[in-house]
């Protein structure tokens, strides 16, 4: 079966970088975590932490928290975390070391939003950053307040009550799918409607077996279908085959052109180089139904959501 | 549009091995919605949600915080362990960051009582998380107006929470593999010589049902004979000598013998869950255009 031949995923050159891809879960068997090949290291897996807890990597940074009838302080010092044993059950699924794990480190963080129900009371002053660094970075939150109405509240929440919620916009980067497309066409087809537009001699510049795809493609005789959404604006699809374009004319050129082996006459520039419709195509049946895969990745930054348990504990 | 795909996979590249939820496998594991795929990997949709509500302490004026958590109980993860065992690549939760899969996830808050200041966090990452709320609701008022909220979390309920999830899936009809090589490749490779068409006929049908065929959607029998002649083809070669050789080079470490799956399609899923104390979420989930 022809297909069978062009069916091998073809992975565009990533930068050779240690990042995820994230389109690709690994299964851990009940564990409720998503964990994340590495795009070059087979042994290396990657997961997000799950949310930012209170401090307690190590003693260098503690919460704090103090009240009284009159006043309440509290500084939150969080980690983004996940549960270590629920990380050892993972690694044992996966058949690897825990420290084959790695978190994904944010590359930019924004909105930091807090549930602050206080926010019409006097005297309530919260300081949170505007944005939180890397995964190994200390996040800090203060709520200072002097006013007795809220004292009481804010202290059940904060030491028994479960904490208050808070959630921080993430970007990292990531491995993902460019395009997952399927390609069909009718090669005799093809070839007699490139033979019919050709210049002397069979020539084809570069610029025009472009132009030609394309014409093709909007008369349906090659046909390219996306594999991975169904709903997908004929927009987007559009950009996608627009990427894959190069990727599917390189697969006809092989099939039909041969590179020129004089110079046609006229202006060069700007037109490519040039091939010449090979005089030895064969029109076989086979032929008359081609199909193929391209599949291609690239490293995309990805956006997420990560939530906070401002408590002391 | 829909792409319909029959046809003999060797080897294991990436596109092979994707798969989507398998829409018509669809079951519950407690909480969750489960999709068991022999092609891929088994996925479910996240949501294992329970509310809790936490007020102050009695005063003039009070607040609660209905925290959202979702997490699995160790019934549910040990459910989902077990359906490991009947999938291709294993058991894994939907993210809302894996494009092929989940495509959008919007959550809200419905029907809370109107007499409170309120402030809203929502996560819609389809995140696990045993401590930290996937989503919260605070509420804050007179002190009598929140003893009432409290009854009402414990008896009626004070709203709900929902989450609403668009996922790309798929429906695998009929799919036969042998998902581990070797013993064919052995059997095979000590069948040396050449060999008559009666031979190797009997000799194929002995090694097939020896084999440990991953099957979905077919007869066993139908099966069996469907990798037999497959092995034929595949590994077989027809001599001069008018007799058959074994030819094992290209052997893959797994076969898929059938695949016959439509793909993809939309999916809306709706979890809902009561604000209500002991509440379990309601699941349900349809093709788009249904």
């Amino acid at each position: 079966m022809k297909s069978l031949l062009f069916a091998t995923a073809l992975l565009l050159a990533a930068q050779s970088y240690a990042y995820p891809v994230i389109d690709e879960a690994v299964p851990v068997g009940g564990q409720p975590i998503s964990v994340y090949r590495d795009y070059n290291n087979p042994n290396v897996y990657w997961y997000i932490p799950q949310s930012i807890e209170p401090w307690k990597r190590d003693n260098k940074y503690r919460s704090s928290f103090f009240s009284d009838s009159r006043t309440l302080s509290f500084v939150f010092r969080g980690q983004a975390s996940v549960e270590d044993s629920m990380l050892d059950d993972v690694a044992k699924a996966l058949g690897t070391k825990r420290a084959n794990l790695m978190p994904i480190a944010y590359d930019t963080s924004s909105n930091f939003i807090c549930q602050d129900f206080f926010m019409e009371q006097d005297h309530v002053t919260w300081k949170f950053p505007s944005m939180i660094g890397n995964y190994l970075e200390v996040v800090p939150v203060s709520i200072r307040t002097e006013n007795p109405a809220v004292i009481d509240e804010l202290k059940y929440h904060l030491t028994g009550g479960g904490g208050l919620a808070c959630t921080v916009e993430v970007t990292f980067k990531a491995v993902s799918t460019a395009y997952k497309l399927h390609v069909e066409a009718n090669y005799n087809k093809v070839y007699e409607r490139f033979e019919a537009a050709a210049h002397a001699e069979g020539f084809w510049w570069e610029v025009d077996l472009h132009t030609m795809l394309e014409k093709l493609v909007q008369d349906h005789v090659i046909t390219i279908t996306s594999l991975e959404d169904s709903s997908l604006p004929q927009s987007e699809l559009d950009k996608k085959i627009q990427a894959a374009t190069d990727e599917i004319l390189k697969q006809i050129t092989t099939a039909m052109f041969a590179p020129a082996l004089k110079l046609p006459s006229g202006n060069l520039e700007n037109r490519g180089k040039p091939w010449s419709l090979r005089a030895d195509y064969q029109r076989s049946e086979e032929n008359n139904h081609v199909s193929f895969n391209l599949d291609s990745s690239k490293v995309q930054s990805k956006q997420s959501q990560i939530s906070l348990r401002l408590a002391v504990d | 549009m829909k792409t319909f795909i029959l046809t003999l996979l060797l080897g294991t590249s990436a596109f092979a091995q994707a798969n989507l939820p398998n829409f018509e496998s669809r079951q519950m594991v407690g909480r969750v919605a489960a999709f068991p795929s022999p092609r891929g990997t088994t996925w479910y949709l996240p949501l294992a949600l329970s509310a809790q509500l936490n007020c102050s302490p009695n005063a003039v004026t009070r607040s609660c915080i209905v925290k959202i958590v979702n997490w699995l109980s160790p019934q549910e993860s040990d459910r989902l362990s077990q359906l490991q065992s009947q999938s291709r690549s294993g058991v894994a939760p939907m993210t809302a960051v894996n494009p092929l899969v989940v495509q959008s996830v919007s959550e809200h808050f419905d029907g809370l009582p109107k007499d409170f200041q309120t402030s809203e966090m929502k996560l819609q990452t389809l995140a696990l998380n045993e401590r930290a709320p996937y989503a919260s609701v605070a509420l804050r008022g007179d002190g009598s107006a929140i003893g009432a909220l409290e009854q009402q979390f414990g008896s009626i309920g004070i709203g709900t929470f929902e989450s609403d999830v668009d996922m790309n899936a798929e429906t695998v009809g009929e799919y036969i593999a042998i998902p581990n090589t070797d013993s064919l490749r052995s059997a095979l490779a000590s069948l040396s010589g050449q060999l008559s068409r009666a031979d190797m006929m009997a000799a194929i049908s002995r090694i097939v049902a020896t084999l440990d065929l991953q099957v979905f959607n077919i007869d066993a029998a139908e099966a069996r004979q469907t990798a037999a002649e497959q092995i034929r083809i595949l590994f077989f070669r027809y001599t001069r000598f008018k007799t058959y050789r074994v030819a094992v080079d290209q052997m893959p470490k797994s076969l898929v013998i059938r695949d016959e799956h439509t793909a993809p399609y939309r999916v809306h899923c709706v979890v809902s869950l009561p604000l209500k104390a002991g509440a379990t979420p309601q699941v349900g989930c349809i093709p788009e255009g249904q």
